[in-house]
Order: structure tokens, then sequence, then C-alpha cells
């Protein structure tokens, strides 16, 4: 047997346990029993570990996640092993479904973000010193994501409690330097549509009314400790983040 | 003796590891989620640990893929591990990975594909590599050699040690009727590295790894047999779900060093 011809072989099995059938001839005389409960485990396995990472939303499917979570194996198969990869497949399958709670889109954004967020590497977020002396440069930190819901999920996501009032919340999921878990908070419509501005470096001069009104910049700090920001003297471009 | 590390179960585990001797790291672990990184490594500097991996598809008939035994070399160094150990199996082919440990069919063939991968991850990773053989549930037609044939034959041709799990041969043994101690008895005095003991569950008549039960008595029953003839470096006790019974964990631990201590020369 041949790299070709075993490499070929493990594909109509891998394709076998990822569809439930196929695999064709050359899984002639393997006991088909047996195939099938490795696709059982195989799944139940691939599914645990989305479930692992979308707590809230499996909560908020309830009966209905075992219906979907079939349905979206059949169509998705696995293209890599970690859990944050499967979770986000999990996602875009869910985007396309109908019939689920009007609520689920948002849940599910912000359980991936924060999946994503716990998944990259930790870093320092360092900000510019007191008194701000020159120009500063500030954006939106990388991994932070921004999400407008008609619902307030938050009860969802912090404890699986399915108390969705419906009202507009603006949401921001950010991971703290130091924390190895994505959180998320609300913040006000005002403070959303400027983050929404931030997604590059934007420059504020010294007599900018940011960094002059010490409230603010106080604000500013706040936001980057939580890792949602992050700010850095525009003179000497220190690194950060 | 020691435990598998798992980052989801730390804080539960930290106040216990001075009951134990070492940890088992699964370096995909370190790799794939590096905002659990620093808790692993502060552990690995508290106490000795060694070093697993679940990510390489070594018996997958392609070459290796060097980025990942790149970050696997890179771990192994931070972690300072003896020796890294690895599942005879293949879990994907380009463009699927179903993250499951599937069997190769047992031919001469596979075995000499399986050595030359292995030849590639030991000259990356720069430390001895052991072969962890796995829980089976259907058999190829065209395998050609029994279970212990086949790994002997793996490990031969690629001078690798072995990491055997004891649950897996258990179930093995019991699914596949053949004589778990007759296995013992045909490797060879030095070959077993490390031993891997857990617990799983019955399904339909067929003993399924889970590795969320208590150890069952069997393979407390092996491993006594098989201290009687090898001499493995590390015996870990593994649980990946159902921590919140880590007593029963313990427990287990307990009587794991019970079984070394009467078998210490």
């Amino acid at each position: 047997m041949r790299r070709e011809e075993l490499l070929r072989l493990q594909a109509a099995l891998v394709e076998r346990l990822c569809r439930a059938a196929g695999g064709g001839e050359a899984l002639r005389g393997i006991d088909a029993g047996r195939l099938d409960l490795v696709a059982a485990l195989t799944h139940a396995k691939r599914v645990d570990k989305i479930r692992s990472q979308l707590p809230a939303t499996f909560a908020a499917l309830g009966e209905r996640a075992g219906e979907l979570a079939l349905r979206f194996a059949a169509r998705h198969p696995p293209l890599d092993a970690h859990s944050v990869a499967n979770a986000l497949q999990f996602f875009r399958f869910l985007a396309r479904e109908r019939d689920c709670p009007p609520f689920l889109p948002d849940v599910c954004y912000c359980e991936v973000a924060m999946a994503c967020l716990g998944a990259r590497a930790a870093a320092d977020a360092r900000t510019v010193s007191t008194p701000v002396r020159g120009a500063v440069e500030i954006r939106r930190r990388p991994g932070a994501r921004l999400r407008r819901c008609e619902y307030d999920i938050r009860p969802l996501l912090a404890a699986q409690r399915l108390e969705i009032e419906k009202r507009t919340v603006f949401l921001v999921v950010c991971r703290p330097p130091g924390s190895p878990f994505g959180k998320v908070f609300e913040i006000g419509e005002g403070m959303f549509e400027v983050l929404s501005e931030l997604g590059r470096w934007h420059v504020l001069e010294p007599d900018d009314e940011w960094l002059a009104d010490e409230s603010t910049l106080a604000s500013l700090r706040r936001f980057c400790e939580l890792g949602i920001l992050e700010m850095r003297e525009a003179a000497t471009r220190c690194a950060s983040a | 003796v020691g435990i598998g590390f798992r980052p989801e179960a730390r804080g539960a585990l930290e106040p216990r590891l001075a009951e134990l001797d070492t940890v088992e790291i699964v370096v995909d672990d370190l790799i794939s989620d590096p905002a659990q990184r620093d808790g692993a490594l502060a552990v690995c500097r508290r106490m000795p640990s060694v070093a697993h991996g679940v990510g390489l598809s070594i018996g997958t008939a392609a070459a290796p893929d060097v980025r990942y035994l790149d970050q696997v070399a890179r771990t192994l160094e931070e972690i300072g591990a003896p020796w890294y150990s690895e599942h005879l199996a293949f879990t994907k082919v380009p463009g699927r990975d179903v993250g499951q440990l599937l069997p190769l069919p047992r031919t001469p063939a596979a075995a000499e594909i399986v050595a030359e991968n292995l030849a590639a991850v030991r000259r990356h990773v720069g430390v001895p590599v052991a072969l962890e053989n796995i829980s089976y549930y259907f058999e190829y037609p065209e395998s050609t050699l029994g279970e212990a044939e086949f790994i002997g034959l793996v490990l031969r041709e690629s001078g690798c040690g072995l990491l055997l799990d004891l649950e897996n041969l258990y179930l093995n043994a019991t699914n596949h009727r053949y004589e778990a101690r007759d296995f013992i008895d045909s490797l060879a005095p030095g070959l077993v590295k490390g031993v891997h003991v857990a617990g799983g569950v019955q399904r339909d008549g067929i003993l399924v790894d889970t590795h969320d039960r208590p150890v069952p008595e069997p393979v407390f029953e092996l491993l006594d047999y098989l201290l009687k003839r090898q001499a493995p470096d590390s015996i870990i006790l593994e649980r990946d779900q159902e921590f919140e019974r880590l007593d029963e964990v313990f427990d287990d631990v307990t009587r794991l060093r019970q079984i070394v201590a009467s078998n210490a020369p």
C-alpha cells in the first residue's frame, strides 16, 4: 500500500465519518455498524467542542440543538480540529437558519467574538502616561468587537438565563489584559459611534478636547484597561498590543 | 504518578498538585490557546512534566505539517519536557480534520509510512518520541498484522518508545476479543516509556474510551501485571470531563501509588 493509496482510503473514511454516509468502494469490508459508532463519537466530540465555546447559544437553542447540530455537520465538515474554528463554522451556519429566536445571531456573535479573543496571544496594553505631553494615537483594540442588539442578551451570555428583554443595547466584546477570557460590556450609543470610527489609528493632537478634558481622558484610559482601546504616543510610535 | 493537566480544570487542580509527582501537558492546549499558556507553564515550573500531543496525525499518508512541528518544538522547549508522545493514529487528511483518533490498516507498508513520518518529527522536536496505542472500533480488511505485531514493527522501524494506554488496551482486548496480557508479554523489555490509564463506558455492548469515569478494576490489574515486566518513567491518569468529581480522580491516583509501591524493587 503506497502513500497515495493509503491517503485515498483515509480520505474516504473521513468523508464517511463527516457525512454519516459515502466512502464507497474504498471502505468495502469495514463493519458499517462500527463506522456508524465512530461517526457518532466523532460528531459528539465536535458538538461538545462547539458547545464549550457557545454555551449561551446552546442554552437558547434548547431541545433544537441536537437536530440543528446534525444538519450543521451534514453541511459543514470539520476543516480544523480546534473548538474556536468549529464554533465559527457553527455561527455561519446559524446565521442562515430560519426559525431561530430573533436574538440568537447576536448571542452567537458575541460568544464567537469572546472565543476568538480568548484564543489570541496575550499582549501588553500600553497606554500613554499622565500627563499627556504630545499628540497620541488611539484605536479600537484588534479583536474588540461592537454589536448593536435589539434585545438585551447579557443575562443569557452571563449565566445562560433566558431572561431576554426587548430593548436596544450597544455592546462591546473585549478581553481585558491579563484575563484569559473575552468579556461583554454595555456602552452608550454615543461611545458606540465613537468606537465604530476607531477601527484604525486616529491621531489626537495635544489641544484635542478629548485630551484636554481629564474625565474624558480617564474614560479612555479605563477603556484601555478593559482591552477596548489602545493609545500610544504619536511621536515615539511605542509598540502596543 | 500524575494526571493529565486540563486548562479548564486548572482552578480545581492547582490546590492539589502537591499530591502528584508529575503532570502531563497537552502541547496542543498551549499552541491553540495562548490565553492558557501562562497558566500551564506556571504548573510546569512547579513540578516535573511530560508532554503529550493530539494534533500531529502521524498516520496521515502525507508529510507532517512543518509549521505545526515548529510550534511543538518551541512548546517542548518551554515546558522542558524530557520526551514527547503522540498517538499511533490519524485524525486528518488535507482539507478535513475530524479531531478523532482513527486507526491505520495494520500492514508493513503503513508501518513504513508512519516510520518515515516519525523520522521527520524526530528531526524537528529534538527530544525522544513515544507513540501511544489508541482505542479502535473497526477493522480494515487490508490488515495483515495483529495489533501488537503492528505496533512493535512501527516502534522498531522508527526507534520510538511506547506510551501504553492500559485503558485502550483493556477495551480493545475486550471489544476485539484478545488477551491483554499476551499483548503486554509481547513487548520488548524497556519499550514502555510511559503509561496512561483512564475510565470509559459501555455503549451497545462495546466499551468506549471516554476519559470521564473512574479507572476500572481490570485496568488496575493490567498495571500491576505490566509493572512486573516494564519500568515506565511516568503513569498518567487522564480525565477530560466531569472535573467536579475530582475526588474520584485523586482516589484513583492513590490506588495507582499503591500498585507502584507494591511493585517497587
